[in-house]
């Protein structure tokens, strides 16, 4: 019974403007000297990206969050997959985790796609026969042929993005985290695309997706948080969310 | 404990660490028709280089110092490589961070493992130098599995608290790399200690050495003083607890300093 739930949750990213604020030996100056020596600097800033949050997610969930650009959606995702600890509150959940965050990452530009799959495979806690099988289903996906036993290096941008999501695509989790990855490839791809996304929420127990898009939230949501500020300002119906967002 | 079950996971991804080892090591040297010999190569240059200025200040030959070298060069690689690898750990992996949920000690896993994928290429030369000279390893040899395996255990629990450090405080590393090429002077490596320079503190108070003993001593046939075990293990144990002490209290917030 896969669930997940964020209880008080606050997550500040420090902003680093000088190196001293990142210097051992400035920390060890201003502390063997009680503060005598050292830049009056305040101190790192932080930035509150999640603000005391609270949000609980059962078993068949399809969850969409719209918000604007910085108001903390993947910052929300991040929180939720584990991947950022929060400074304060708790997170608690239960099933296995599969994220498709920063798709593209670990990806080796000397090796071909086909090594790029495997290890991508890897990354994402695949092994043996469902690695092999994973891989071989997301080949035939991304329709590169050939192109598959050459080095990443020599794709376009667009052939990239179509290994990426065809391998981020491929893990199987009950818990899935997914942050606008529909946006490189021509239209005959992103039907494609859909339809695979569409197959991995029906395979998967809780769905959570971060968009800007109405298209992907009718299509594979069934209800939405609006974020704003790091808070959830707002949890109900595509349509009343929506209605609030663009406003 | 959070952290130790963390640990625990990330040991047991050998899938994961082993891949980005090996392509860390081999990755430096595609395109190259030699790939990692160029490894092998610099080692035996080095080797060479200091060999023959010690000839032309000593003079006569002198095939014991060159099993000496191609000895204790690689395992003073896989030592200061480990720490200096140590502290960039979680910087180098930054991508695979962000973006995978993964236990956080498997790329400290892969740094030692790089460490000794580094150290099998470059003992290539001490083999090659024993057939060269006719100087068979002894049976002591075997004598220095456990110690690369307890250089292995020390260069993770260093990591352990120097990859979070390091991540949190940018100048660690290069200070650390500063200190490793003075040690690297300081520790009888390239150089045989008279017996003056072995009761100095500087030797004999040095893990660094009592690890080099370890591993070099059986590969030059023998068994290393018991002193060199009782240090290197001591070390090795002090080492994986204030590192997994560091790393359970800063593992948090790694992730916001990157």
């Amino acid at each position: 019974m896969p669930n997940i739930s964020l209880n008080g949750v606050t997550v500040a990213y420090p902003v680093v403007i000088s190196g001293r604020q990142q210097s051992a030996f400035a920390a060890a100056t201003k502390a063997m000297s009680f503060g005598r020596f050292g830049r009056d600097n305040h101190g790192v800033d932080y930035v509150m990206a999640l603000n005391n949050l609270d949000l609980t997610i059962k078993e068949g969930s399809r969850l969409g969050i719209v918000g604007r650009n910085g108001s903390g959606k993947s910052t929300l995702l991040k929180t939720l997959a584990g991947i950022i600890t929060p400074r304060k509150g708790a997170r608690v959940v239960n099933g296995s985790i599969g994220c498709v965050l920063n798709i593209g990452a670990g990806l080796e530009l000397e090796k071909t796609g086909y090594e790029n799959m495997r290890m991508i495979a890897r990354l994402y806690g695949l092994t043996g026969a469902t690695l092999r099988d994973a891989v071989d289903e997301a080949s035939d996906f991304t329709e590169l042929g050939p192109f598959l036993s050459m080095p990443v290096r020599t794709y376009s941008s667009g052939m990239m993005a179509r290994l990426c999501f065809a391998m981020a695509t491929a893990q199987h989790a009950e818990i899935m985290l997914i942050d606008e990855v529909i946006g490189t490839g021509d239209s005959h791809f992103i039907d494609k695309a859909v339809a695979r996304i569409k197959t991995l929420c029906a395979n998967s127990g809780i769905v959570v997706v971060a968009t800007h898009a109405r298209g992907i939230l009718d299509g594979f949501c069934d209800e939405a948080i609006m974020m704003e500020s790091g808070n959830i300002r707002a949890r109900g119906s595509i349509d009343d969310v929506w209605a609030q967002y663009a406003a | 404990m959070a952290a130790l079950s963390e640990i625990y996971r990330a040991l047991f991804s050998v899938q994961i660490w082993w891949a980005i080892a090996v392509e860390d090591v081999v990755g430096r040297y595609r395109r190259t028709i030699l790939g990692p010999l160029w490894l092998v190569i610099s080692q035996a240059a080095w080797i060479l280089g200091i060999y023959l200025l010690h000839r032309s200040v000593f003079g006569a030959e002198q095939k014991n110092f060159l099993l000496y070298l191609a000895a204790g060069l690689p395992v003073w690689s896989l030592i200061s490589g480990g720490i200096v690898d140590g502290t960039q750990a979680f910087l180098r992996s930054k991508g695979y961070i962000e973006s995978y949920p993964l236990p956080m000690p498997l790329y400290i896993v892969r740094i030692v493992a790089g460490a000794y994928v580094t150290f099998a290429h470059l003992i290539v030369v001490y083999f090659v130098t024993a057939a060269l000279t006719m100087t068979p390893p002894s049976l002591a040899i075997i004598a220095a599995l456990p110690g690369l395996a307890i250089i292995g255990l020390f260069n993770f629990g260093v990591s352990l608290g120097l990859a979070p450090l390091g991540t949190r405080f940018r100048d660690l590393g290069p200070a650390l790399t500063s200190l490793m090429s003075l040690l690297f002077i300081l520790t009888p490596v390239f150089y045989a200690p008279n017996a003056q320079q072995l009761a100095s503190p500087m030797v004999a108070y040095n893990p660094f050495y009592h690890m080099l003993e370890i591993v070099r001593a059986p590969l030059l046939g023998t068994w290393g003083t018991s002193q060199n075990w009782v240090f290197s293990v001591s070390f090795a144990l002090i080492s994986l607890v204030i590192g997994g002490f560091i790393y359970a209290r800063m593992r948090p917030t790694v992730a916001y300093w990157l």
